[in-house]
């Protein structure tokens, strides 16, 4: 029960992320943060099977948008969400093929795509990636500054209350340190980003009211969502439920089970907001049930 | 600062634990029979009523190829990981010492056995 309703607030967010970054999709209402457009891919490749429009938005908006996606962030992102090997390869054909972009070849690897789903004839039914939608702050800078680890930490920073720390960054935008660090340093040599070192650290920030004339004003500047711990987390929680084994065991061990998952993705979880303190301790398969009814009423009021 | 661990008060005490260790374990595809001696193994047996501190593991089990006995071993030195996982859970979740599940009793016989044949 829980878990029908963590898909369907999931979807509902996937939905809500299309929508605020150009994608054509039915329904109202949009996300208010930056959308993380590699994690919302690849959660709407997994979650496809439960939604399969997701499929028919997403190569969609990937025809005109196919250049503001990172191919080596999204093959790096992949290794945390359940398998999606196969259907990333078939939306790499679908890049390749429909929107002309040969970045993608290499995710295509030696085995043959499965064939893309069989469509209409191509028609534009979404404009685009809508650029200056704040959600779509990410691909903004991308378009400016070419697809990149400094565009996205420009985006990240802009969508920071607070300083930041390399591991901060690196964790939320899912790279690792050392590519982080060093764009880091550039983009202080810049003097775009500033920095300090303090008792806990180097931080990093941005004279945010410097880019408001450069962007539009404050309201162009959405927060950042850290979409990719609470996607990535979804998802393996989604997909743990559908697992033969898992569903097999006793209640005692399904509470474990969700534990240790939820443990392994908790301080992703605190960063998000969606949790405060921490996920449950708890044996106990109701509070797991609880926590997951929690969670997607969260998403929702999060989206 | 943590509470002590807790003893394992009675007989369904001991076979919850137990009973707990055994569905981490499925849950992974793992199984392992054991043999336990001590004061866990006398309350299981109605023999005893009494609280204890941890339970013994003297050997580890696993059938014939006819199905028709057992073969004992001596447990593993570590244990396997899947069942030191489980036992580590186990023991946090129910509040008991983090290797209330242990094979001391196996040093404790040898060392008895090494004195004896010295002696």
């Amino acid at each position: 029960m829980a878990a029908a309703r963590l898909l369907d607030a999931t979807l509902d967010l996937l939905w809500r992320q299309w929508r605020a970054i150009g994608g054509a999709a039915a329904g109202r209402g949009a996300i208010t943060k930056q959308v993380d457009p590699e994690a919302l891919c690849l959660a709407s490749l997994y979650l496809q099977e439960a939604e399969p429009r997701l499929w028919t938005v997403m190569v969609d908006w990937l025809r005109l948008g196919s250049a503001l996606l990172s191919v080596q962030r999204l093959k790096n992102l992949a290794k945390q969400f359940p398998p999606v090997e196969d259907r990333l390869r078939a939306l790499a054909a679908a890049a390749v093929e429909e929107a002309k972009d040969a970045r993608w070849r290499s995710l295509l690897g030696p085995r043959p795509a499965r064939k893309a789903a069989p469509r209409k004839p191509m028609k534009l039914r979404g404009g685009g990636p809508a650029l200056t939608a704040p959600p779509a702050l990410v691909l903004r800078l991308r378009a400016a500054f070419q697809v990149g680890v400094k565009a996205d930490l420009l985006a990240f920073l802009l969508g920071q209350p607070l300083r930041v720390s390399v591991s901060t960054a690196a964790q939320s935008l899912g790279y690792s340190v050392p590519p982080v660090f060093r764009a880091l340093q550039d983009l202080v040599a810049a003097q775009l980003v500033q920095s300090g070192d303090f008792p806990s650290g180097a931080e990093y920030w941005v004279h945010i009211e410097r880019w408001h004339e450069v962007l539009g004003g404050w309201q162009a500047i959405a927060r950042w969502g850290f979409w990719r711990e609470v996607l990535v987390y979804v998802c393996a929680a989604l997909a743990l439920e559908q697992r033969g084994q898992y569903r097999k065991g006793s209640d005692y061990a399904r509470a474990a089970a969700l534990r240790e998952l939820a443990l392994r993705h908790e301080g992703g979880l605190v960063r998000s907001g969606l949790v405060e303190h921490g996920v449950p301790r708890s044996p106990s398969l109701e509070e797991w049930g609880a926590f997951h009814a929690e969670l997607a009423r969260r998403l929702a009021e999060l989206a | 600062m943590p509470n002590p661990p807790r003893l394992l008060e009675h007989r369904a005490d001991i076979e919850q634990a137990l009973r707990r260790v055994g569905e981490l374990l499925a849950a992974r595809g793992a199984s392992y029979a054991i043999v336990i001696v001590g004061g866990a193994a006398l309350n299981l047996l109605g023999i005893v009523a009494r609280s204890t501190r941890d339970v013994d593991v003297l050997a580890f089990a696993t059938r014939s190829r006819t199905r028709r006995a057992w073969r004992l071993d001596a447990p593993p030195d570590p244990l396997p990981e899947p069942l030191a996982a489980a036992i580590r859970t186990v023991g946090r979740d129910m509040g008991l010492a983090e290797t209330w599940l242990n094979t001391e009793v196996v040093t404790y016989v040898r060392s008895r056995r090494g004195a004896r044949g010295s002696g």
